[in-house]
Protein backbone atom coordinates (compact mmCIF):
# COMPACT_ATOMS: atom_id res chain seq x y z
CA UNK A 1 0.00 0.00 0.00
CA UNK A 2 1.18 3.52 -0.72
CA UNK A 3 2.30 5.44 2.33
CA UNK A 4 0.55 8.57 3.43
CA UNK A 5 2.78 11.61 3.73
CA UNK A 6 4.81 11.62 6.91
CA UNK A 7 4.40 7.89 7.50
CA UNK A 8 7.00 5.20 6.99
CA UNK A 9 6.71 3.43 3.64
CA UNK A 10 4.44 0.42 3.66
CA UNK A 11 5.30 -2.83 1.92
CA UNK A 12 4.25 -3.13 -1.73
CA UNK A 13 0.81 -4.62 -2.17
CA UNK A 14 -0.16 -7.77 -3.94
CA UNK A 15 -2.37 -7.36 -6.98
CA UNK A 16 -4.57 -10.26 -5.92
CA UNK A 17 -8.01 -9.32 -4.76
CA UNK A 18 -8.02 -8.63 -1.06
CA UNK A 19 -10.68 -7.53 1.40
CA UNK A 20 -10.77 -3.84 2.11
CA UNK A 21 -9.01 -2.64 5.20
CA UNK A 22 -10.88 -0.04 7.22
CA UNK A 23 -8.60 2.73 6.03
CA UNK A 24 -9.22 1.70 2.43
CA UNK A 25 -12.97 1.88 2.98
CA UNK A 26 -12.53 5.45 4.17
CA UNK A 27 -10.21 6.29 1.31
CA UNK A 28 -12.68 4.92 -1.23
CA UNK A 29 -15.56 6.78 0.36
CA UNK A 30 -13.62 10.03 0.15
CA UNK A 31 -12.40 9.52 -3.42
CA UNK A 32 -15.85 8.58 -4.66
CA UNK A 33 -17.72 11.21 -2.68
CA UNK A 34 -19.74 13.58 -4.83
CA UNK A 35 -18.24 16.40 -2.74
CA UNK A 36 -14.72 15.65 -4.01
CA UNK A 37 -13.65 19.03 -5.44
CA UNK A 38 -12.74 18.01 -8.98
CA UNK A 39 -15.42 20.05 -10.73
CA UNK A 40 -17.89 17.28 -11.54
CA UNK A 41 -20.80 19.44 -10.42
CA UNK A 42 -20.11 21.81 -13.32
CA UNK A 43 -20.74 19.15 -15.98
CA UNK A 44 -23.84 17.41 -17.27
CA UNK A 45 -22.08 15.55 -20.13
CA UNK A 46 -24.82 16.44 -22.60
CA UNK A 47 -27.82 15.89 -20.31
CA UNK A 48 -28.55 19.60 -20.16
CA UNK A 49 -29.23 19.61 -23.90
CA UNK A 50 -31.47 16.55 -23.70
CA UNK A 51 -33.51 18.26 -20.99
CA UNK A 52 -33.59 21.59 -22.84
CA UNK A 53 -34.85 19.83 -25.97
CA UNK A 54 -37.62 18.14 -24.02
CA UNK A 55 -36.23 14.64 -24.47
CA UNK A 56 -35.15 13.74 -20.95
CA UNK A 57 -37.78 13.94 -18.22
CA UNK A 58 -38.17 12.65 -14.68
CA UNK A 59 -40.39 9.89 -16.04
CA UNK A 60 -37.77 8.64 -18.51
CA UNK A 61 -34.77 9.13 -16.24
CA UNK A 62 -34.54 5.64 -14.76
CA UNK A 63 -34.70 3.89 -18.12
CA UNK A 64 -32.18 6.37 -19.46
CA UNK A 65 -29.73 5.75 -16.62
CA UNK A 66 -30.00 1.98 -16.95
CA UNK A 67 -29.08 2.09 -20.63
CA UNK A 68 -26.44 4.76 -20.01
CA UNK A 69 -24.73 2.59 -17.42
CA UNK A 70 -24.87 -0.42 -19.76
CA UNK A 71 -23.14 1.53 -22.53
CA UNK A 72 -21.03 4.39 -21.17
CA UNK A 73 -20.64 2.79 -17.74
CA UNK A 74 -19.10 -0.30 -19.31
CA UNK A 75 -16.64 1.69 -21.38
CA UNK A 76 -15.66 3.89 -18.46
CA UNK A 77 -15.47 0.88 -16.18
CA UNK A 78 -13.02 -0.88 -18.48
CA UNK A 79 -10.81 2.19 -18.65
CA UNK A 80 -11.03 2.61 -14.89
CA UNK A 81 -9.77 -0.96 -14.56
CA UNK A 82 -6.99 -0.31 -17.04
CA UNK A 83 -5.95 2.69 -14.97
CA UNK A 84 -6.07 0.56 -11.82
CA UNK A 85 -3.91 -2.10 -13.45
CA UNK A 86 -1.28 0.45 -14.42
CA UNK A 87 -0.44 0.55 -10.72
CA UNK A 88 0.72 -3.04 -11.02
CA UNK A 89 3.22 -2.26 -13.79
CA UNK A 90 6.69 -2.64 -12.36
CA UNK A 91 8.60 -0.35 -14.70
CA UNK A 92 7.96 3.37 -14.41
CA UNK A 93 8.71 3.80 -18.09
CA UNK A 94 6.11 1.20 -19.07
CA UNK A 95 3.60 2.79 -16.73
CA UNK A 96 4.01 6.21 -18.35
CA UNK A 97 3.84 4.70 -21.81
CA UNK A 98 0.62 2.93 -20.88
CA UNK A 99 -0.75 6.09 -19.29
CA UNK A 100 -0.19 8.10 -22.46
CA UNK A 101 -1.59 5.37 -24.70
CA UNK A 102 -4.75 4.89 -22.66
CA UNK A 103 -5.37 8.62 -22.46
CA UNK A 104 -4.94 8.99 -26.22
CA UNK A 105 -7.36 6.12 -26.81
CA UNK A 106 -9.96 7.55 -24.47
CA UNK A 107 -9.64 10.98 -26.08
CA UNK A 108 -10.29 9.44 -29.50
CA UNK A 109 -13.30 7.53 -28.16
CA UNK A 110 -14.82 10.61 -26.56
CA UNK A 111 -15.84 12.42 -29.71
CA UNK A 112 -17.69 15.42 -28.18
CA UNK A 113 -15.16 18.10 -27.32
CA UNK A 114 -16.93 19.35 -24.20
CA UNK A 115 -17.21 15.92 -22.60
CA UNK A 116 -13.63 15.10 -23.52
CA UNK A 117 -12.30 18.32 -22.06
CA UNK A 118 -14.42 17.90 -18.93
CA UNK A 119 -12.94 14.48 -18.32
CA UNK A 120 -9.39 15.74 -18.83
CA UNK A 121 -9.94 18.74 -16.56
CA UNK A 122 -11.48 16.68 -13.77
CA UNK A 123 -8.61 14.20 -13.95
CA UNK A 124 -6.06 16.96 -13.75
CA UNK A 125 -7.82 18.42 -10.71
CA UNK A 126 -7.93 15.04 -9.05
CA UNK A 127 -4.22 14.47 -9.61
CA UNK A 128 -3.47 17.93 -8.30
CA UNK A 129 -5.75 17.43 -5.29
CA UNK A 130 -4.06 14.25 -4.11
CA UNK A 131 -0.58 15.63 -4.62
CA UNK A 132 -0.30 16.45 -0.94
CA UNK A 133 -2.04 13.25 0.18
CA UNK A 134 0.22 10.54 -1.19
CA UNK A 135 3.91 10.05 -1.50
CA UNK A 136 4.50 7.87 -4.50
CA UNK A 137 7.07 8.28 -7.24
CA UNK A 138 4.76 6.79 -9.87
CA UNK A 139 1.94 9.16 -9.04
CA UNK A 140 4.35 12.09 -9.09
CA UNK A 141 5.54 11.23 -12.58
CA UNK A 142 2.00 10.77 -13.84
CA UNK A 143 1.11 14.15 -12.37
CA UNK A 144 4.00 15.71 -14.27
CA UNK A 145 2.86 14.15 -17.54
CA UNK A 146 -0.74 15.22 -16.90
CA UNK A 147 0.33 18.81 -16.32
CA UNK A 148 2.72 18.96 -19.25
CA UNK A 149 0.87 17.05 -21.96
CA UNK A 150 -2.54 18.04 -23.18
CA UNK A 151 -5.23 15.42 -22.81
CA UNK A 152 -3.13 13.10 -20.65
CA UNK A 153 -5.30 13.18 -17.54
CA UNK A 154 -8.70 11.58 -18.08
CA UNK A 155 -10.56 11.37 -14.80
CA UNK A 156 -11.51 7.72 -15.20
CA UNK A 157 -7.90 6.68 -15.64
CA UNK A 158 -6.65 8.99 -12.88
CA UNK A 159 -9.11 7.64 -10.32
CA UNK A 160 -8.43 4.06 -11.40
CA UNK A 161 -4.69 4.55 -11.04
CA UNK A 162 -5.11 6.19 -7.68
CA UNK A 163 -7.23 3.31 -6.35
CA UNK A 164 -4.66 0.89 -7.73
CA UNK A 165 -1.82 2.70 -6.01
CA UNK A 166 -3.79 2.61 -2.77
CA UNK A 167 -4.28 -1.14 -3.29
CA UNK A 168 -8.02 -0.76 -2.98
CA UNK A 169 -9.69 -3.91 -4.24
CA UNK A 170 -10.41 -3.46 -7.95
CA UNK A 171 -13.94 -4.83 -7.87
CA UNK A 172 -14.99 -2.61 -4.98
CA UNK A 173 -13.27 0.43 -6.46
CA UNK A 174 -14.88 -0.13 -9.84
CA UNK A 175 -18.37 -0.41 -8.36
CA UNK A 176 -17.82 2.72 -6.26
CA UNK A 177 -16.57 4.60 -9.32
CA UNK A 178 -19.65 3.65 -11.37
CA UNK A 179 -21.91 4.75 -8.53
CA UNK A 180 -20.04 8.05 -8.35
CA UNK A 181 -20.66 8.59 -12.06
CA UNK A 182 -24.38 7.95 -11.75
CA UNK A 183 -24.62 10.05 -8.60
CA UNK A 184 -23.03 12.95 -10.47
CA UNK A 185 -25.56 12.62 -13.30
CA UNK A 186 -28.40 12.50 -10.79
CA UNK A 187 -27.06 15.62 -9.10
CA UNK A 188 -27.03 17.36 -12.47
CA UNK A 189 -30.59 16.16 -13.12
CA UNK A 190 -31.72 17.58 -9.80
CA UNK A 191 -30.71 21.00 -11.07
CA UNK A 192 -32.24 20.48 -14.50
CA UNK A 193 -35.46 18.62 -13.72
CA UNK A 194 -38.14 18.66 -11.03
CA UNK A 195 -36.33 15.79 -9.35
CA UNK A 196 -36.28 15.79 -5.56
CA UNK A 197 -33.57 14.45 -3.30
CA UNK A 198 -35.74 11.59 -2.15
CA UNK A 199 -36.52 10.39 -5.68
CA UNK A 200 -32.89 10.79 -6.76
CA UNK A 201 -31.67 8.67 -3.87
CA UNK A 202 -34.33 6.07 -4.59
CA UNK A 203 -33.12 5.83 -8.18
CA UNK A 204 -29.51 5.50 -7.11
CA UNK A 205 -30.48 2.75 -4.69
CA UNK A 206 -32.43 0.85 -7.32
CA UNK A 207 -29.58 1.05 -9.82
CA UNK A 208 -27.10 -0.75 -7.59
CA UNK A 209 -27.67 -4.25 -9.03
CA UNK A 210 -27.22 -2.80 -12.51
CA UNK A 211 -24.01 -1.05 -11.45
CA UNK A 212 -22.63 -4.27 -10.01
CA UNK A 213 -23.56 -6.21 -13.14
CA UNK A 214 -21.74 -3.67 -15.32
CA UNK A 215 -18.74 -3.77 -12.97
CA UNK A 216 -18.60 -7.55 -13.42
CA UNK A 217 -18.90 -7.19 -17.18
CA UNK A 218 -16.07 -4.66 -17.18
CA UNK A 219 -13.90 -7.03 -15.16
CA UNK A 220 -14.60 -9.78 -17.68
CA UNK A 221 -13.53 -7.47 -20.50
CA UNK A 222 -10.35 -6.68 -18.60
CA UNK A 223 -9.59 -10.34 -18.05
CA UNK A 224 -10.28 -11.45 -21.60
CA UNK A 225 -8.93 -8.39 -23.40
CA UNK A 226 -12.26 -7.77 -25.08
CA UNK A 227 -12.97 -4.23 -26.15
CA UNK A 228 -16.17 -2.72 -24.75
CA UNK A 229 -18.86 -1.45 -27.07
CA UNK A 230 -20.51 1.89 -26.63
CA UNK A 231 -23.43 3.24 -28.60
CA UNK A 232 -25.04 6.34 -27.11
CA UNK A 233 -25.61 8.56 -30.15
CA UNK A 234 -28.31 10.75 -28.59
CA UNK A 235 -26.27 11.51 -25.47
CA UNK A 236 -23.31 12.24 -27.69
CA UNK A 237 -25.45 14.53 -29.81
CA UNK A 238 -26.59 16.28 -26.63
CA UNK A 239 -22.96 16.98 -25.87
CA UNK A 240 -22.22 18.09 -29.44
CA UNK A 241 -25.15 20.50 -29.36
CA UNK A 242 -24.51 21.82 -25.86
CA UNK A 243 -22.35 24.79 -26.94
CA UNK A 244 -25.31 26.05 -29.00
CA UNK A 245 -27.75 26.22 -26.08
CA UNK A 246 -28.86 29.76 -25.36
CA UNK A 247 -28.77 29.37 -21.57
CA UNK A 248 -26.41 26.96 -19.90
CA UNK A 249 -26.08 25.91 -16.28
CA UNK A 250 -23.24 23.51 -17.01
CA UNK A 251 -19.89 23.68 -18.80
CA UNK A 252 -20.65 20.48 -20.68
CA UNK B 1 -9.35 -6.55 -31.37
CA UNK B 2 -12.20 -8.62 -30.05
CA UNK B 3 -15.46 -7.41 -28.76
CA UNK B 4 -17.82 -8.82 -26.15
CA UNK B 5 -20.68 -10.99 -27.19
CA UNK B 6 -19.52 -11.00 -30.74
CA UNK B 7 -20.07 -14.07 -32.83
CA UNK B 8 -17.81 -12.53 -35.35
CA UNK B 9 -14.90 -11.91 -33.03
CA UNK B 10 -12.99 -14.99 -34.12
CA UNK B 11 -13.97 -14.77 -37.73
CA UNK B 12 -12.96 -11.18 -37.94
CA UNK B 13 -9.40 -12.07 -37.15
CA UNK B 14 -9.25 -14.42 -40.08
CA UNK B 15 -7.63 -13.52 -43.31
CA UNK B 16 -10.35 -12.15 -45.51
CA UNK B 17 -8.75 -12.58 -48.88
CA UNK B 18 -8.70 -16.22 -49.79
CA UNK B 19 -6.52 -17.71 -52.48
CA UNK B 20 -8.00 -19.89 -55.16
CA UNK B 21 -6.61 -23.11 -53.72
CA UNK B 22 -7.81 -22.23 -50.23
CA UNK B 23 -11.24 -21.66 -51.61
CA UNK B 24 -11.23 -25.00 -53.37
CA UNK B 25 -10.21 -26.66 -50.11
CA UNK B 26 -13.07 -24.96 -48.33
CA UNK B 27 -15.49 -26.06 -50.98
CA UNK B 28 -14.22 -29.61 -50.69
CA UNK B 29 -14.62 -29.46 -46.94
CA UNK B 30 -18.20 -28.28 -47.01
CA UNK B 31 -20.65 -30.29 -44.92
CA UNK B 32 -21.75 -33.57 -46.46
CA UNK B 33 -25.29 -33.72 -47.67
CA UNK B 34 -25.38 -30.07 -48.63
CA UNK B 35 -25.56 -29.58 -52.32
CA UNK B 36 -26.24 -26.60 -54.50
CA UNK B 37 -29.68 -28.05 -55.12
CA UNK B 38 -30.35 -27.83 -51.40
CA UNK B 39 -29.33 -24.19 -51.38
CA UNK B 40 -25.74 -24.47 -50.26
CA UNK B 41 -23.91 -21.29 -51.06
CA UNK B 42 -20.14 -21.33 -50.90
CA UNK B 43 -18.59 -18.56 -48.89
CA UNK B 44 -17.75 -15.46 -50.81
CA UNK B 45 -14.47 -13.70 -50.23
CA UNK B 46 -14.61 -10.44 -52.15
CA UNK B 47 -11.51 -8.42 -52.62
CA UNK B 48 -10.86 -4.95 -53.93
CA UNK B 49 -7.50 -3.25 -54.00
CA UNK B 50 -7.32 0.24 -55.41
CA UNK B 51 -4.28 2.46 -55.66
CA UNK B 52 -4.35 6.06 -56.82
CA UNK B 53 -1.54 8.35 -57.85
CA UNK B 54 -1.14 11.96 -58.83
CA UNK B 55 0.25 12.57 -62.31
CA UNK B 56 2.26 15.75 -62.22
CA UNK B 57 2.41 16.24 -65.99
CA UNK B 58 -1.36 16.27 -66.45
CA UNK B 59 -2.31 17.47 -62.98
CA UNK B 60 -4.73 14.57 -62.71
CA UNK B 61 -5.24 11.74 -60.26
CA UNK B 62 -5.31 8.29 -61.75
CA UNK B 63 -6.38 4.83 -60.74
CA UNK B 64 -3.08 2.94 -61.00
CA UNK B 65 -3.62 -0.33 -59.22
CA UNK B 66 -6.83 -2.27 -59.50
CA UNK B 67 -7.21 -5.79 -58.23
CA UNK B 68 -10.63 -7.18 -57.64
CA UNK B 69 -12.58 -10.29 -56.98
CA UNK B 70 -16.38 -10.51 -57.06
CA UNK B 71 -18.69 -9.46 -55.61
CA UNK B 72 -16.66 -6.24 -55.35
CA UNK B 73 -15.90 -4.50 -58.60
CA UNK B 74 -14.80 -1.19 -60.02
CA UNK B 75 -15.37 -0.55 -63.70
CA UNK B 76 -13.31 2.57 -64.25
CA UNK B 77 -12.37 5.90 -62.74
CA UNK B 78 -14.01 9.11 -63.88
CA UNK B 79 -12.38 12.50 -63.67
CA UNK B 80 -13.82 15.10 -61.32
CA UNK B 81 -13.96 18.82 -62.09
CA UNK B 82 -10.68 19.40 -60.27
CA UNK B 83 -8.81 16.49 -61.86
CA UNK B 84 -9.50 13.98 -59.11
CA UNK B 85 -10.53 10.37 -59.67
CA UNK B 86 -14.13 9.35 -59.01
CA UNK B 87 -14.73 5.65 -58.49
CA UNK B 88 -17.99 3.76 -57.97
CA UNK B 89 -17.61 0.64 -55.86
CA UNK B 90 -20.04 -2.01 -57.11
CA UNK B 91 -21.26 -5.04 -55.25
CA UNK B 92 -22.32 -7.45 -57.96
CA UNK B 93 -24.48 -9.42 -55.53
CA UNK B 94 -26.61 -6.34 -55.10
CA UNK B 95 -25.80 -6.36 -51.41
CA UNK B 96 -23.99 -8.18 -48.66
CA UNK B 97 -25.10 -11.77 -48.14
CA UNK B 98 -24.72 -13.83 -45.01
CA UNK B 99 -21.21 -15.26 -44.75
CA UNK B 100 -19.68 -12.76 -47.19
CA UNK B 101 -16.18 -11.68 -46.29
CA UNK B 102 -15.12 -8.61 -48.22
CA UNK B 103 -11.92 -6.64 -47.94
CA UNK B 104 -11.19 -3.27 -49.47
CA UNK B 105 -7.73 -1.79 -49.53
CA UNK B 106 -7.51 1.80 -50.66
CA UNK B 107 -4.17 3.53 -51.09
CA UNK B 108 -4.31 7.18 -52.06
CA UNK B 109 -0.83 8.21 -53.13
CA UNK B 110 0.79 11.58 -52.33
CA UNK B 111 -1.07 14.51 -53.82
CA UNK B 112 -3.88 12.44 -55.33
CA UNK B 113 -7.53 13.38 -54.96
CA UNK B 114 -10.06 10.59 -54.88
CA UNK B 115 -13.78 10.37 -54.48
CA UNK B 116 -15.35 6.99 -53.69
CA UNK B 117 -19.02 6.27 -53.75
CA UNK B 118 -21.45 3.38 -53.98
CA UNK B 119 -23.90 2.71 -56.78
CA UNK B 120 -26.77 2.50 -54.33
CA UNK B 121 -27.59 1.66 -50.73
CA UNK B 122 -25.54 -1.12 -49.15
CA UNK B 123 -28.17 -3.76 -48.49
CA UNK B 124 -27.35 -6.26 -45.77
CA UNK B 125 -29.45 -9.27 -46.65
CA UNK B 126 -31.06 -11.68 -44.25
CA UNK B 127 -28.59 -14.56 -43.77
CA UNK B 128 -29.40 -18.24 -43.58
CA UNK B 129 -29.28 -19.63 -40.07
CA UNK B 130 -26.05 -21.51 -40.80
CA UNK B 131 -24.28 -18.55 -42.40
CA UNK B 132 -21.44 -16.91 -40.61
CA UNK B 133 -21.89 -13.18 -39.95
CA UNK B 134 -21.00 -11.03 -42.93
CA UNK B 135 -17.84 -8.99 -42.67
CA UNK B 136 -16.59 -6.03 -44.61
CA UNK B 137 -13.18 -4.63 -43.81
CA UNK B 138 -11.75 -1.38 -45.12
CA UNK B 139 -8.09 -0.56 -44.86
CA UNK B 140 -7.37 2.92 -46.09
CA UNK B 141 -4.24 5.02 -46.31
CA UNK B 142 -4.28 8.62 -47.45
CA UNK B 143 -0.81 9.80 -48.42
CA UNK B 144 0.88 13.16 -47.92
CA UNK B 145 -1.06 16.04 -49.44
CA UNK B 146 -3.73 13.66 -50.73
CA UNK B 147 -7.48 13.78 -50.25
CA UNK B 148 -10.03 10.98 -49.99
CA UNK B 149 -13.77 11.60 -50.06
CA UNK B 150 -16.00 8.63 -49.29
CA UNK B 151 -19.61 9.55 -49.96
CA UNK B 152 -21.69 6.36 -50.13
CA UNK B 153 -25.41 5.71 -49.88
CA UNK B 154 -26.98 4.38 -46.69
CA UNK B 155 -26.40 1.07 -44.99
CA UNK B 156 -29.70 -0.83 -44.83
CA UNK B 157 -29.75 -3.93 -42.62
CA UNK B 158 -32.55 -6.33 -43.55
CA UNK B 159 -34.40 -8.39 -40.96
CA UNK B 160 -32.11 -10.93 -39.31
CA UNK B 161 -28.90 -9.39 -40.69
CA UNK B 162 -25.66 -10.01 -38.81
CA UNK B 163 -22.91 -7.76 -40.04
CA UNK B 164 -19.55 -6.46 -38.91
CA UNK B 165 -17.81 -3.56 -40.59
CA UNK B 166 -14.27 -2.55 -39.77
CA UNK B 167 -12.80 0.65 -41.13
CA UNK B 168 -9.18 1.55 -40.46
CA UNK B 169 -7.97 4.83 -41.92
CA UNK B 170 -4.49 6.22 -41.58
CA UNK B 171 -3.60 9.74 -42.59
CA UNK B 172 -0.17 11.00 -43.59
CA UNK B 173 1.05 14.58 -43.35
CA UNK B 174 -1.41 17.12 -44.79
CA UNK B 175 -3.74 14.29 -45.77
CA UNK B 176 -7.44 15.07 -46.05
CA UNK B 177 -10.53 13.00 -45.47
CA UNK B 178 -14.27 13.39 -45.84
CA UNK B 179 -16.01 10.18 -44.82
CA UNK B 180 -19.70 9.86 -44.25
CA UNK B 181 -22.07 7.08 -43.34
CA UNK B 182 -25.80 6.73 -42.85
CA UNK B 183 -27.24 3.77 -40.98
CA UNK B 184 -30.92 3.06 -41.62
CA UNK B 185 -33.08 1.03 -39.21
CA UNK B 186 -34.01 -1.42 -41.97
CA UNK B 187 -36.47 -1.64 -44.83
CA UNK B 188 -38.86 0.79 -43.26
CA UNK B 189 -41.26 0.87 -46.22
CA UNK B 190 -41.72 -2.89 -45.75
CA UNK B 191 -42.38 -2.48 -42.07
CA UNK B 192 -38.94 -3.70 -41.03
CA UNK B 193 -37.56 -1.43 -38.39
CA UNK B 194 -34.69 -2.60 -36.19
CA UNK B 195 -35.47 -6.18 -37.21
CA UNK B 196 -31.82 -7.02 -37.84
CA UNK B 197 -29.98 -9.24 -35.40
CA UNK B 198 -26.89 -7.14 -34.87
CA UNK B 199 -24.51 -4.69 -36.46
CA UNK B 200 -20.97 -4.09 -35.34
CA UNK B 201 -19.37 -0.95 -36.66
CA UNK B 202 -15.74 -0.32 -35.83
CA UNK B 203 -14.17 2.83 -37.10
CA UNK B 204 -10.69 4.23 -36.56
CA UNK B 205 -8.91 7.26 -37.96
CA UNK B 206 -5.29 7.73 -36.98
CA UNK B 207 -2.34 9.90 -37.84
CA UNK B 208 0.68 7.67 -37.51
CA UNK B 209 0.30 5.94 -34.17
CA UNK B 210 -1.94 8.64 -32.78
CA UNK B 211 -5.68 7.88 -32.80
CA UNK B 212 -7.87 10.78 -33.89
CA UNK B 213 -11.28 9.10 -33.72
CA UNK B 214 -12.50 5.71 -32.52
CA UNK B 215 -15.96 4.21 -32.66
CA UNK B 216 -16.94 0.77 -31.46
CA UNK B 217 -20.66 0.34 -31.91
CA UNK B 218 -22.71 -2.77 -31.46
CA UNK B 219 -26.37 -2.35 -32.29
CA UNK B 220 -28.43 -5.25 -31.08
CA UNK B 221 -32.06 -4.15 -31.20
CA UNK B 222 -33.60 -7.29 -29.69
CA UNK B 223 -31.26 -7.23 -26.70
CA UNK B 224 -30.77 -3.52 -26.18
CA UNK B 225 -33.59 -1.26 -27.24
CA UNK B 226 -32.45 1.45 -29.67
CA UNK B 227 -35.43 3.55 -28.56
CA UNK B 228 -34.10 4.39 -25.12
CA UNK B 229 -32.93 7.97 -24.67
CA UNK B 230 -29.38 6.84 -24.00
CA UNK B 231 -29.27 5.44 -27.53
CA UNK B 232 -31.47 6.81 -30.32
CA UNK B 233 -34.48 8.04 -28.37
CA UNK B 234 -37.25 8.97 -30.78
CA UNK B 235 -34.96 8.80 -33.83
CA UNK B 236 -34.34 5.92 -36.20
CA UNK B 237 -31.62 7.00 -38.62
CA UNK B 238 -28.07 7.88 -37.70
CA UNK B 239 -25.45 9.68 -39.78
CA UNK B 240 -21.90 10.85 -39.31
CA UNK B 241 -19.40 12.80 -41.33
CA UNK B 242 -15.72 12.94 -40.49
CA UNK B 243 -13.75 15.89 -41.78
CA UNK B 244 -9.98 15.74 -41.39
CA UNK B 245 -6.90 17.45 -42.71
CA UNK B 246 -3.75 16.79 -40.77
CA UNK B 247 -1.45 19.62 -39.82
CA UNK B 248 -4.04 22.40 -39.88
CA UNK B 249 -3.80 24.96 -37.07
CA UNK B 250 -6.11 24.46 -34.13
CA UNK B 251 -7.83 27.80 -34.65
CA UNK B 252 -8.92 26.71 -38.09
CA UNK B 253 -10.81 23.79 -36.58
CA UNK B 254 -12.34 26.04 -33.94
CA UNK B 255 -13.59 28.40 -36.66
CA UNK B 256 -14.90 25.56 -38.80
CA UNK B 257 -16.59 23.97 -35.80
CA UNK B 258 -18.40 27.23 -35.09
CA UNK B 259 -19.46 27.62 -38.70
CA UNK B 260 -20.69 24.04 -39.07
CA UNK B 261 -22.46 24.28 -35.70
CA UNK B 262 -24.40 27.22 -37.15
CA UNK B 263 -25.41 25.05 -40.08
CA UNK B 264 -26.32 22.26 -37.66
CA UNK B 265 -28.69 24.59 -35.84
CA UNK B 266 -30.18 25.71 -39.12
CA UNK B 267 -30.83 22.18 -40.34
CA UNK B 268 -32.12 20.77 -37.05
CA UNK B 269 -35.88 20.43 -36.64
CA UNK B 270 -37.15 19.61 -33.19
CA UNK B 271 -38.43 16.06 -32.99
CA UNK B 272 -37.56 15.26 -36.59
CA UNK B 273 -33.85 15.75 -37.09
CA UNK B 274 -30.95 16.91 -34.93
CA UNK B 275 -27.41 17.75 -35.96
CA UNK B 276 -24.30 18.43 -33.89
CA UNK B 277 -20.62 19.16 -34.53
CA UNK B 278 -17.44 18.79 -32.54
CA UNK B 279 -13.72 19.09 -33.00
CA UNK B 280 -11.82 15.83 -32.66
CA UNK B 281 -8.87 15.56 -30.35
CA UNK B 282 -6.77 16.88 -33.27
CA UNK B 283 -6.78 17.41 -37.03
CA UNK B 284 -10.48 17.24 -37.68
CA UNK B 285 -14.06 17.28 -36.61
CA UNK B 286 -17.13 15.11 -36.61
CA UNK B 287 -20.68 15.94 -37.65
CA UNK B 288 -23.43 13.72 -36.29
CA UNK B 289 -27.08 13.63 -37.23
CA UNK B 290 -30.09 11.70 -35.97
CA UNK B 291 -33.47 11.71 -37.66
CA UNK B 292 -36.84 10.07 -37.82
CA UNK B 293 -36.56 9.67 -41.59
CA UNK B 294 -33.56 9.18 -43.85
CA UNK B 295 -34.14 12.11 -46.16
CA UNK B 296 -33.09 14.95 -43.83
CA UNK B 297 -29.78 13.14 -43.24
CA UNK B 298 -29.03 12.36 -46.88
CA UNK B 299 -29.92 15.95 -47.75
CA UNK B 300 -28.01 17.47 -44.85
CA UNK B 301 -24.70 15.63 -45.13
CA UNK B 302 -23.79 17.17 -48.51
CA UNK B 303 -24.34 20.62 -47.06
CA UNK B 304 -21.81 20.02 -44.29
CA UNK B 305 -19.45 18.41 -46.78
CA UNK B 306 -19.63 21.34 -49.21
CA UNK B 307 -19.05 23.95 -46.53
CA UNK B 308 -16.16 22.06 -44.94
CA UNK B 309 -14.60 21.39 -48.34
CA UNK B 310 -14.86 25.02 -49.30
CA UNK B 311 -13.11 26.10 -46.11
CA UNK B 312 -10.39 23.45 -46.19
CA UNK B 313 -9.74 23.12 -49.93
CA UNK B 314 -11.10 26.37 -51.35
CA UNK B 315 -13.75 24.86 -53.61
CA UNK B 316 -16.73 22.58 -53.72
CA UNK B 317 -17.56 19.79 -56.14
CA UNK B 318 -20.87 18.36 -57.33
CA UNK B 319 -21.95 15.17 -55.63
CA UNK B 320 -20.88 12.03 -57.50
CA UNK B 321 -23.30 10.98 -60.21
CA UNK B 322 -24.72 7.50 -59.95
CA UNK B 323 -24.42 4.95 -62.71
CA UNK B 324 -27.67 3.21 -61.87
Amino acid sequence: MTAWLGEPPLPRFSVDAMPLEPVQVLQLLQLCDSALPVGSSAHSFGLETLVAEGLLTVETLEEFLEAYVAETGLLEGVFFGRGWRLATVASLEALLLGWRRLNAELSALRLPRESRQASVMMGRRLLHLVQSWLSDERLLRVQEVALREEGASHYTLALGLLCGLLAIDERAALAAFLQQQVAALLAACQRLLPLGQRRAMQLLWRLKPRLLAVAEQALRCLETGEEPWQWTPLVELGSLRHPSLETRLFIS
Amino acid sequence: MRAPGSESGVGAAEQVAVTGSEREQRLAARPRGLSHAQGYRPEVAGWLRLGFGYERTTGRSRLLVQEQRPPLQVVRAFSTDEGGALVHVHNLSGGVLGGDRCALEIEVGPGARVMLTSTGATRLYRPRAEDRPALQRWQVHVGAGALLEHLPDALIPFAGARYRQEVLISLAEDAGLFWWEIVAPGRVARGECFAYEWLELLFTISRGEFPLALERFRLEPQQRSPGTLARLGPFRYCASLYVCRTGQPRQRWADLEAELAGLAQELSQSGACLWGVSRLVADGLVVRGLAQEGLPLSAGLPQFWRLARLRLYGRTLPLPRKIT
